[in-house]
């Protein structure tokens, strides 16, 4: 194993320790930088009910760059796109290096409450989110259904 | 990965108030203490010197507030270099000392701390009415109690998103804290003219006036917690009634107990230890004295039951003799007693 820096073995043992609520991430044996993540979808959203996977990478740079993060479970949310990848700013240029693996697991888990059409990373999910949101809530919830169990 | 990684999820959870402290002394960069603190004059967030450093080498910008930030708005901030230095040297013996016994904080640097609770309460003290530390201590940790929850507080994950930093007062430094009161200026005592007793020079005046008058209102805690059990608390305001001279003759057993019962006073032995007993009570009118009355009862040599009338000269002699014992036992004496609630006895 290269070098770790302290700070990472203190956010993994944090994380490990006292976990956030909803949200497990445990970095891979043999590679303390990448991380299996499951999170369970917020009470009251379209995603409630369902267990999500991701996989979040600390590039050598971390903390001066933020983490790499995508869902691996498939996802209907205008701010995720069909790869996975998230539209979240801390994870581009809002990013700070006094931000966290917790922190950015708890943005990403208030992305599913509040998905944000007018900021969109796939741009027929937010289509569809505007013209008829009620539509487009049931068809996440479907997707959440069929994927997320 | 344990034990060498410190966190403020070191400290338990209800001291949340020392996780609080424990955060806000690290740098939000490198999650370490802070070394060589250094804080922006626009925003006040703090940072390792090297760590804002490599961040601006990046981003002109605050990591915390994304505020404008360059390096020659960065100012050193000594006082936060000697908080976590001195936070860093106590860390581990406090850490050792609350896990080990979260019941009771007392804290153990030199002998002078480690004097017991117990202890410190019923003799060593001097008294002047103030808390004993270790009180004030936990109630504040108890006060802590209350708002904790298992999360660290927001200055964790929550700061960043535009929140100030929660304000926190570094209330003590751990000598106050520690040692609290007991560190208090101790005041000078001078011996009464009158009883020879020890009081504090800023009452000697009304103590010398009640010392002549007869009365001391400063019971010993022996005394006052002998008199609890029967009577109701008094602060020397309220005084127990006036002893009338009773006729013991025309007075059933039953009916003198219920009398010295309601005065406090012991209500054992037959109607003639009974009446020996109150007319011995009678003159000094002042459960004060009931110290006195015990100091009697202990010699067995059965007063005159008929000296019903004091003269100033019995007083002052009864006064004296407590003074006396109280100041050769050095037990402490309580300046101002709670008042125990009224219903509960008489
Ligand atoms: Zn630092
Ligand atoms: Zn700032
Ligand atoms: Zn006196």
């Amino acid at each position: 194993m290269s070098m770790v820096p302290k700070r990472i073995m203190k956010e993994v043992e944090r994380l490990t320790k006292d976990p956030v609520p909803g949200i497990s991430a445990e970095p891979q044996e043999g590679n303390i930088r990448y991380f299996s993540v499951l999170m369970d979808g917020p009470d009251s959203s379209p995603y409630e009910g369902g267990h999500f996977r991701l996989e979040l990478f600390l590039p050598e740079e971390y903390p001066m760059s933020p983490p790499k993060v995508r869902f691996l479970t498939k996802m209907y949310h205008p701010n995720i796109d069909k790869l996975g990848r998230i539209c979240l700013d801390i994870l581009k240029d809002k990013w700070s290096p006094a931000l966290q693996i917790r922190t950015v697991l708890l943005s990403i888990q208030a992305l599913l409450s509040a998905p944000n059409p007018d900021d969109p990373l796939a741009n027929d999910v937010a289509e569809h989110w505007k013209s008829d949101e009620k539509a487009a809530i049931q068809t996440a919830r479907e997707w959440t259904q069929k994927h997320a169990k | 990965m344990d034990t060498d990684i410190e966190d403020p999820t070191d400290w338990p959870a209800e001291f949340a108030h020392l996780r609080e402290t424990d955060q806000l002394l690290r740098c939000p960069i490198c999650k370490e203490y802070l070394d060589t603190a250094m804080a922006s004059a626009n925003c006040g967030h703090t940072f390792c010197s090297l760590c804002v450093r490599r961040c601006l080498s990046q981003k002109t910008q605050c990591p915390m507030c994304h505020d404008q930030l360059t390096e020659s708005d960065l100012q050193p901030s000594r006082l936060i270099d000697s908080l976590v230095k001195s936070f860093k040297q106590g860390r581990r013996q406090l850490l050792d000392t609350l896990t080990r016994n979260p019941q009771s904080p007392a804290p153990a640097q030199n002998g002078h701390r480690k004097r017991p609770r117990i202890q410190t309460r019923s003799s060593t003290r001097t008294a002047e009415g103030m808390l004993p530390t270790p009180q004030a201590t936990s109630d504040r940790l108890a006060a802590a109690d209350l708002s904790s929850d298992n999360e660290l507080p927001a200055a964790t994950d929550g700061e960043y998103l535009g929140s100030s930093p929660s304000s926190v007062q570094i209330i003590d430094d751990d000598d106050a804290t520690l040692r609290g009161s007991s560190r208090r200026a101790k005041p000078t005592m001078v011996s009464c003219p009158s009883c020879g007793a020890k009081v504090r020079e800023s009452t000697i005046n009304s103590h010398l006036n009640r010392c002549l008058a007869g009365k001391t209102t400063e019971p010993d805690s022996k005394n006052f917690l002998r008199s609890r059990r029967t009577v109701p608390l008094s602060t020397g305001a309220s005084r127990l009634p006036k002893p009338t001279k009773l006729a013991y003759k025309l007075l059933t057993e039953s009916k003198l107990r219920k009398v010295l019962k309601e005065l406090g006073i012991r209500a054992t032995g037959d109607k003639h230890q009974m009446q020996a007993r109150h007319s011995e009570w009678s003159p000094v009118s002042d459960r004060q004295l009931l110290k006195r009355l015990d100091v009697w009862e202990s010699t067995a040599s059965k007063p005159d039951a008929t000296k019903t009338l004091a003269t100033q000269r019995d007083v002052d002699r009864a006064c004296s003799q407590i003074c006396q014992h109280a100041s050769t036992a050095r037990r402490p004496v309580v300046a101002s007693i709670p008042e125990s609630p009224p219903s509960s006895q008489v």
